[in-house]
């Protein structure tokens, strides 16, 4: 560097230290004088903030209120989120409270006050307050004023550079001069890095001229070629190659420099000693400035394992490894295929889905090594049984699917898969042991079942499992028919789930009343759908698509928030009454069932769990009698009542009768409606009643339909009836007025001497269910 | 058709009046918390009694007395101290069943003082100033006045004394050094006595808070409501009814007035009469 150069950097150097010197006196005066006044803003508002509080403490303490000292303090620190802690001590130093928040601060500020109270009360409050926020605001100034110092330093600097520059004009040609040179040493290192590029890329590279002419290639296509760049260098293909591809090479070149556009292309080579490569070739033009076409460039790379490896995966693709079949992503292409060909022919094919009988015991026994063995000589067995036309598949395991194509009818594939099945009996010899399996083959045939690949494999697939289910060793058609009804079930099913969101639901409550008394005692909640095109649905036509399903939990659920919901309703109108509430045992036997039970009745304080007994069903299957037992127990004591609904139908009617803890049998109505004409139905109700005595549960007779079943009942000895003589199930507001008007038949208030007057009758609390009563 | 007009007749003659009873409570807390803590117990009287159970929280303490006393209210909630103060003036009432807190029916205080008090008997007391709790507190009130009264410290011998708000103000303003003593429940003192108290004196065991009857409701009557009262013994039933009144009781049990003859030896009140 020059030395006028150099005096000139130095004094533009030495000239902006001082500047920032200058500029650096009045901005730290600013910063200082803005640190003192918020500073001594923070300590004002402290002392501040500590009068009220002390205030508001000294009110507290003068009254007594010791125990509201600690809330207040919570308050505060939620309205001064500044504040860190706040301590209050008395004179004898016992600490009445102290409250913190958020993590130690770097700096605060301490305040303390002494509280006078009462006769001789002292306490010491003493406040302390986080400032690191304001430092952390002065951190934040500070560096918006280095810059604005930086900023202007580098501004001044700039207009006295400007100003210098103009006397130094003389020096700017020496400069010119050295900087071309070094550029032009530049330039000769530049190219020199490039051939090394160029050699050291495995790619054949060659550039070519506007005639065609080498001009230059790499290490790689001398070895290629078998010529160096120097021997190349002037000349076509014409010298190196025979004619004909140099005819080919050089129209080829120029079809590219003419019209100026790049071409790939993928080409065999064969060398000499009869190996090949696969070379991707690219040859693009090269320009000057003006946008000449100056010759063209060709680069190719051998792909051939690239080439090799794509095929490979191909393969894998679309074949199963063990068997060499096509797997299922290969069949789902075939079917589609059958399908479009059979359109065309006018003819059928079938799907088989074969699963291998006994191959689980096979590999548990023997081992994996062995079952793939088994497999393959069954796949092969399998492939050498069909036609060209036809395709097995593995899907895996010891599954298979099979499309048998070009059938005329029927019975042709009928005949294949018993030819199969006999195919599967045959003994499969591996290591001089016999293995002997059997197949379950499910069947579907296109068009007769027109559907599409992914569901003709799905049917052919059920009907497998179908066969496997009847007894193994068969085959089994498709069924169409209980497929549709499956899909209408689940259809079935969503619609009620939506109908529960949707509050299409509604409860009916049907009456029962005290038969002796002849009053009302309390109502069967009957769940109800309010379809909105087909009206009021009774529970036969949508609970069994729902039997056993999650959704049936559910609406149980909602069944019985309903009613506790409408009896707390009740309440409040001063009705008072007994409910019976169907549940399930999936429900039931739910973990959770007596916790959310508990919480409903939290939920609806005003019902007492004294009104409420669920009915189970006679005919429910319970699985461990001991756990449900423990669960009745546990719901008894909070004071719910249990019952057995449909008495009589059930199998194990005994057992649960002796190992429950129910309170009522319900004896169910098939017995009831026909015991005046049938003395079997009058003996099974009969005989019910009695068991009930001796068990001490009372009894309550669904489906009492005439005067004459009441009397009937009321000589046996039953408690309770319920049943259309009675009334059928009504709306919550019907039945608020059913309660207020009914009086029963005057047969059966002539029959029982303990009957109600009829002031009595109307009375809002009906006679209530309950053993001690 | 005259039938039907005849029944019209009688509903409208027996639906406007309904029966119902009252539950009486002491006003020891605002109107809407009694109401809502009693709620679920009424409730549950109100579906085993089949009428409706109404809660009428008194205006005072005195008031709520005179209406236990004047026969007003059917089932009356009281607290120990009012319940002996209530048979000194109107007689015995048929008992229906007391509180068990924790297991026992039965509760306790202590007077207490500063862990470095020189103070070590109650006679010492005089000249010091005291802490009371309510007024009409048993525990913090009524009976630490009874025990100065037995050892002849009468409260102008006192340097003084005031009554704070709630126990747990009494344990610190002792604490404080605002008063030499004062007077606390069994479970105050446990939560303060390693804080700098000790206790000068445990107070005797008095009977818990207790249910009355109206002096004319039906023999019949008020044994169904002693047995609904005292069936609630399962832990299901305690959660439900009782817990939302008072989360430390654990049943309701039978009781006789002897049980607070303690009391009433305490307050200088002579057991009431059998009748």
């Amino acid at each position: 560097m020059s030395v006028g150069i150099k005096t000139k950097w130095k004094s533009y150097w030495l000239f902006l230290i001082a500047i920032m010197l200058i500029l650096l006196v009045p901005i730290t005066l600013v910063l200082n004088k803005i640190y003192d006044r918020d500073l001594t803003n923070s300590r004002e508002t402290t002392k501040q903030e500590l009068n009220l509080l002390s205030h508001l403490s000294h009110n507290l303490l003068q009254e007594g209120e010791y125990d509201q000292i600690p809330p207040l303090m919570e308050q505060w620190l939620l309205a001064y989120p500044n504040t860190h802690i706040i301590s209050l001590k008395s004179l004898n130093n016992y600490l009445i409270s102290e409250v913190k928040q958020g993590n130690a601060p770097e700096k605060s500020i301490k305040n303390s006050k002494v509280i006078k109270y009462g006769y001789h009360g002292e306490a010491k409050l003493t406040l302390t307050k986080s400032i690191d926020s304001l430092y952390q605001y002065f951190y934040e100034l500070f560096y918006y004023a280095l810059g604005i110092w930086l900023f202007t330093g580098v501004i001044t600097t700039y207009i006295i550079y400007s100003l210098v520059k103009n006397r130094k004009e003389n020096n700017r040609l020496e400069e010119l001069g050295s900087q071309l040179f070094k550029t032009n040493q530049q330039l000769i290192r530049d190219q020199s890095l490039l051939k090394s590029l160029i050699d050291s890329i495995p790619d054949l590279i060659f550039i070519k001229d506007f005639n065609s002419s080498y001009m230059g290639c790499n290490k790689a296509f001398e070895k290629f070629s078998k010529y160096t760049e120097a021997e190349l260098i002037g000349k076509t293909d014409k010298e190196f190659v025979h004619s004909e591809l140099s005819i080919d090479n050089v129209n080829s070149d120029k079809t590219i420099i003419n019209s100026g556009k790049a071409q790939r292309h993928e080409e065999w080579i064969t060398y000499t000693d009869g190996s090949k490569v696969l070379l991707d070739t690219l040859r693009t033009p090269y320009y000057d400035n003006q946008g000449q076409v100056l010759g063209l460039i060709s680069i190719s790379r051998d792909i051939t394992e690239i080439k090799v490896y794509q095929e490979q995966l191909e393969s894998m693709a679309f074949l199963d490894p063990l068997t060499n079949l096509p797997n299922r992503r290969n069949l789902i292409d075939k079917i589609n295929s059958a399908i479009e060909h059979a359109d065309r022919k006018s003819n059928m094919f079938g799907i088989c889905s074969l699963d291998l009988d006994g191959f689980k015991e096979v590999n548990d026994n023997y081992g994996h090594d062995i079952g793939d063995q088994v497999l393959i000589e069954f796949a092969s067995r399998l492939k050498n049984s069909l036609r060209a036309v036809d395709t097995v598949s593995r899907w895996g395991g010891d599954e298979f699917s099979i499309i048998y194509t070009d059938i005329e009818d029927v019975e042709q594939c009928v005949n294949f898969i018993e030819r199969l099945l006999e195919i599967s009996l045959l003994p499969i010899v591996i290591n001089n042991r016999n293995f002997f399996l059997s197949a379950s083959i499910g069947l579907t045939i296109y068009p007769n079942d027109n559907s599409d690949a992914d569901t003709l494999l799905r049917h052919a697939d059920q009907a497998m499992y179908d066969a496997k289910i009847a007894g193994k060793n068969r085959y089994e058609f498709f069924d169409h028919e209980q497929n549709k009804i499956l899909h209408e079930h689940h259809e079935k099913r969503n619609r009620i789930e939506q109908a529960i969101q949707d509050n299409e639901m509604v409860l009916y409550f049907q009456p029962q009343i005290h038969l002796k008394k002849g009053a009302p005692y309390g109502v069967e909640a009957l769940i109800r759908w309010d379809h909105p095109e087909d009206g009021i649905l009774p529970p036969i036509q949508f609970l069994p698509y729902i039997e056993n399903h999650h959704i049936n939990i559910d609406l149980d659920w909602w069944v019985i928030e309903q009613a506790l919901s409408q009896l707390q309703k009740w309440s409040k109108h001063n009705i008072y009454i007994h409910m019976s509430i169907n549940v399930t045992s999936i429900t039931f036997q739910n973990d959770h069932f007596v916790d959310k039970l508990q919480n409903l009745f939290n939920k609806y304080s005003h019902v007492v769990p004294e009104m409420i007994s669920f009915e189970l069903l006679e005919t429910t299957a319970l699985d461990n009698l001991e756990q449900v037992s423990l669960k009745m127990k546990q719901c008894q004591n909070m004071g719910v009542q249990f019952s057995l609904d449909d008495f009589g139908t059930g199998y194990s009617s005994l057992s649960y009768v002796s190992k429950l803890p129910v309170n009522v049998l319900k004896i169910d109505q098939s017995f009831i409606r026909n015991m005046l004409n049938d003395k079997g139905d009058e003996s099974i109700v009969e005989g019910v009643i009695k068991l009930a005595a001796v068990f001490e549960h009372y009894v309550v007779a669904e489906g009492v339909e005439t005067i004459e079943h009441g009397i009937k009942l009321m000589e046996m000895g039953c408690h309770f009836a319920q049943g259309y003589a009675i009334a059928k199930p009504l709306p919550a507001d019907e039945l608020a007025k059913w309660l207020s008007f009914y009086r029963a038949p005057k047969e059966w208030c002539e029959f029982s001497p303990q009957k109600q007057s009829i002031g009595n009758s109307v009375k809002k609390n009906v006679v209530l269910f309950s053993k001690q009563g | 058709m005259i039938k039907v007009l005849i029944s019209f007749v009688f509903i409208f003659i027996t639906i406007p009046v309904t029966a119902g009873m009252i539950l009486g409570v002491h006003p020891y807390l605002d109107h809407q918390s009694i109401i809502k803590r009693f709620q679920p117990l009424a409730n549950y009287l109100s579906f085993h009694l089949n009428q409706e159970v109404q809660i009428r929280v008194g205006h005072t303490y005195d008031d709520h007395l005179r209406t236990i006393g004047e026969n007003e209210i059917d089932i009356a909630y009281l607290g120990p101290a009012s319940y002996v103060k209530m048979v000194d003036n109107y007689g015995r009432k048929p008992l229906l069943a007391r509180l068990e807190a924790k297991g026992k029916p039965v509760f306790s205080g202590h007077i207490i003082i500063r862990e470095n008090s020189s103070i070590s008997t109650i006679g010492e007391l005089k000249n010091k100033y005291f802490a009371f709790g309510d007024q009409n507190s048993t525990m913090s009130s009524l009976i630490p006045k009874a025990i100065l009264n037995k050892h002849h410290v009468s409260l102008d011998e006192l340097s003084g004394y005031r009554h704070y708000k709630g126990h747990n103000n009494v344990a610190l303003a002792v604490l404080m050094a605002d008063a030499d003593a004062g007077a606390v429940k069994e479970e105050v003192y446990e939560k303060y006595k390693n804080k700098g108290l000790k206790s000068l004196m445990k107070s005797p065991l008095i009977s818990e808070h207790v249910f009355v009857a109206r002096s004319n409701m039906s023999p019949t009557l008020v044994d169904k409501i002693k047995r609904l009262l005292l069936a609630m013994n399962s832990e299901e039933k305690v959660k439900l009814y009782l817990k939302p009144i008072k989360k430390s009781l654990t049943g309701l049990v039978d009781v006789k007035d002897e049980d607070y003859d303690s009391l009433r030896g305490l307050i200088n009140l002579k057991p009431a009469a059998a009748k």
